[in-house]
């Protein structure tokens, strides 16, 4: 009755008030609430061992299962580490690039391991003076080895593993590996002959980028922009991948042994294959 | 109509979430093909073909002595040459080791070769010339080293490269490496190029695992790497041999140690390139001159004292030095009033020589150009007359003189009387020097011990004039 005494024309203003103005405005303030795509980071900071590669390994299954994450990228200031922990974070890296794109971006050192895990990804970013390369593997030899009274074992090799000359040809089966996956995941982009590749040198970001190693140089926004137009997200927010899993942080142990001055030697405190790189400045002789 | 109007409040409610939701979530990533993987199961460690050892001709004598040294320090054990050291047993070689460079002089003087690996200390003039003299003398030089053989500290080829220098040889502070086509590893090479000679005869591939490169501008680069195979200190290629050869063709520098410890001296022709190497230090034509006594004797050897040589207890006791100096060169000797047949011969004399002494000096006095009249002998006379010597104190001297003929070598001890023969003897037995001045033929030796009175009272004549005794 009311609206029936109002004016026609004000009935109609207020209908469309209530019917479009309104709902329109709550629909754009509820949209707001539509929650941004996650360009999440994922930090390698350190050696690869079992500790880093378990948290790293959960990090990247959160970023994988979460739609919300829509592109990574993964932060590498790192020397490598051990060969197996290197290939389980590598086929995890790949699974995740199936669904996500993965870029890296190379802070201080992508050596050996973490270059292996660099090269599978979709771009890499690094910057001038980061260090890349050290493509190679390194493990000490077992003993020969010999009989004693006190311990008995089924075999020759039993208490040894392998013979020596064994474990130096087992390095270039893993080398192999490392090499193919360098090629495949580089592509065309590389332009080096593998002859340099393979002489487990370091270069500056400025010869990586020139050899193909890396993509472009940059900073760590630039890594990010790339990781969204990659992910094809127009509007994102960037994450820590570790804090939305709710992981602790962990850091490895050192993998070789120090001298007495406190330098670190390039002698394994554990027998093992390592695709590692041990700074110069930090190597003493044993 | 009212429905209508709910239908589009609700579309304008929620159409702003579902197209901002679709602006940023509706451009899925899509990769065209998953992301390649290596072929890790494709993957396989090379194994290097191994082949059967060298068999190996026995040899008909078994007479040549190869002194390896262990004196320097050297970085490895003897059962490491095992594959060497069965070869060289097989061409029925004898292996000594020198302990000490104080036994490395004695232990060249009967060696027909003289084995060198990865020593660790350099070695000193004294031991490069007694090196020298060995090689002069025909004697096979063969030092190997490894750049996986360093020392904690210091340089690890100044021991290997001091010896060489005179030869013209030197080891490259480096390791070859071919990232391309290797043996199992990147410092391990395969070597395809070979210079002519015994040493290389029938190779056609040898693995080496971690050589030295050797220099060399005069004698012959024996084993070369190819293009690819780079030096570790340049990085380049081209023309880097693992193994060369002296100008004379008697010293062998092999830059690696590896390739003969076992499993790997099965591997290619790596065994063939031992048994040449074996060959090669037994293959030698070692000659001997007075500088390498008492091991100037290839045979059997009698002693022989003339008549005016009375055996005292002292000249026995060494003789006894003497025998068992001879007796580490595998050298027998026995005293005898007569020569044996097909024996060298030792003979004690005087500096009065007695007349069974004659036979044996008159062809030395014909080498020296001195007639037999000139063998005047004056027994009192305080000095003899040595050609091209002068003269010499006959108290607290010895005169050893050396001939080799087809039918023997001879060699004739003399000194002024029993005592001092006696100690002549000793110190031919403890290999003259320093105590003698060494000619080709002829030594002359002090006797004086500083801590002795005897023959302290010795004095050259003053006048030279006075006649004395003349010998050669």
């Amino acid at each position: 009755m009311a609206d029936e005494k109002r004016p026609p024309r004000r009935r109609r203003v207020g209908a469309i008030f209530w019917w479009l103005v309104l709902p329109l405005v709550v629909g754009l303030l509820l949209s707001t609430l539509v929650p941004r795509p996650i360009v999440g980071l994922i930090y390698l900071d350190g050696p690869i061992g079992s500790l880093t590669a378990r948290s790293l390994i959960a990090q990247i299954t959160y970023a994988r299962e979460h739609q919300e994450i829509r592109a990574v990228v993964l932060v590498v200031n790192s020397p490598g580490g051990t060969a197996v922990d290197t290939e389980s974070l590598y086929m995890e890296l790949a699974r995740l690039r199936q669904a996500k794109p993965v870029i890296t971006l190379v802070e201080g050192m992508s050596a050996s391991g973490a270059y292996y895990l660099t090269s599978g990804t979709d771009y890499v970013i690094a910057k001038p003076t980061s260090e890349v390369g050290s493509i190679g593997v390194l493990s000490s030899l077992p003993p020969q080895p010999t009989v004693s009274e006190d311990l008995v074992t089924t075999g020759p090799y039993k208490a040894w593993g392998a013979p020596p000359d064994a474990v130096m040809r087992q390095l270039e089966t893993i080398k192999q590996g490392f090499f193919q996956a360098v090629k495949q995941g580089r592509g065309a982009a590389l332009r080096v002959e593998s002859e340099v590749l393979l002489r487990g040198e370091i270069w500056l970001g400025t010869d990586a980028l020139r050899m193909g190693l890396v993509d472009e140089l940059g900073s760590q926004t630039r890594a990010v922009e790339k990781a969204a137009q990659l992910g094809r997200i127009p509007q994102y927010r960037v994450a820590d991948v570790r804090e939305l899993a709710g992981l602790p942080f962990v850091t490895e142990a050192l993998f070789f042994i120090a001298s007495p001055d406190g330098k670190t030697t390039p002698y394994p405190r554990e027998a093992g294959l390592y695709l590692l790189y041990v700074p110069p400045s930090e190597r003493g002789l044993p | 109509m009212r429905l209508l109007r709910f239908w589009i409040a609700l579309a304008l409610l929620v159409l702003p979430s579902i197209a901002r939701a679709g602006w940023l979530y509706g451009n899925r990533y899509t990769r065209l093909a998953p992301p390649a993987l290596p072929e890790y199961a494709g993957m396989t460690a090379s194994l290097p073909l191994l082949a059967t050892p060298q068999a190996l001709k026995p040899a008909e004598v078994a007479s040549k002595v190869v002194v390896v040294d262990v004196a320097h320090k050297n970085l490895f054990g003897v059962s490491e040459l095992e594959a060497l050291t069965r070869a060289l047993t097989d061409l029925g070689a004898r292996l000594q080791t020198v302990q000490n460079a104080q036994s490395l002089g004695p232990a060249l003087k009967h060696a027909d070769a003289y084995v060198v690996v990865a020593p660790m200390t350099a070695f000193t003039p004294d031991e490069m010339w007694q090196a020298q003299h060995f090689v002069n003398q025909g004697g096979r030089v063969l030092v190997l080293t490894d750049p996986t053989r360093v020392p904690v500290t210091g340089d690890g080829l100044s021991g290997p490269n001091s010896l060489l220098a005179p030869f013209d040889l030197a080891f490259s502070d480096d390791y070859l490496y071919n990232l391309v086509e290797n043996e199992g590893n990147y410092r391990n090479v395969w070597l395809k190029k070979f210079a002519d000679s015994p040493l290389t005869a029938g190779l056609s591939t040898v693995a080496f695992y971690a050589a030295h490169s050797v220099n060399t501008s005069t004698g012959t680069p024996l084993i070369l790497a190819d293009e690819r195979t780079l030096s570790s200190r340049t990085d380049a290629g081209g023309n880097l041999a693992a193994a060369a050869l002296s100008a004379d063709e008697r010293v062998l520098a092999v830059g690696d140690l590896t390739f003969i410890t076992a499993p790997y001296y099965q591997v290619a022709d790596n065994s063939r390139l031992i048994a040449h190497i074996a060959e090669f230090l037994v293959g030698g034509e070692r000659s001997h001159d007075l500088a390498d006594a008492p091991f100037i004797f290839t045979r059997p050897v009698t002693i022989l004292p003339t008549q005016n040589i009375t055996l005292t207890a002292d000249l026995v006791k060494s003789l006894g030095q003497l025998q068992l100096a001879l007796g580490t060169a595998n050298i027998t000797c026995t005293l005898s009033s007569q020569p044996a047949q097909d024996s060298d011969l030792i003979v004690l004399g005087s500096y009065a020589p007695s007349r069974d002494l004659l036979p044996y000096l008159s062809p030395l006095l014909a080498d020296f150009n001195i007639s037999l009249e000139s063998r005047t002998v004056e027994r009192k006379s305080a000095s003899i007359s040595v050609p091209g010597v002068g003269n010499v104190a006959k108290e607290g001297t010895g005169l050893i003189l050396f001939s080799r003929t087809e039918e023997r070598s001879t060699l004739i001890l003399l000194a002024n009387d029993p005592d001092w023969l006696s100690d002549l003897v000793s110190v031919l037995a403890s290999g003259l020097q320093p105590e003698c001045a060494v000619q080709k033929q002829a030594a002359i030796c002090n006797l004086v011990k500083p801590d002795s009175n005897r023959g302290s009272e010795v004095k050259l004549p003053p006048d030279q004039s006075q006649p004395g005794t003349s010998l050669p």
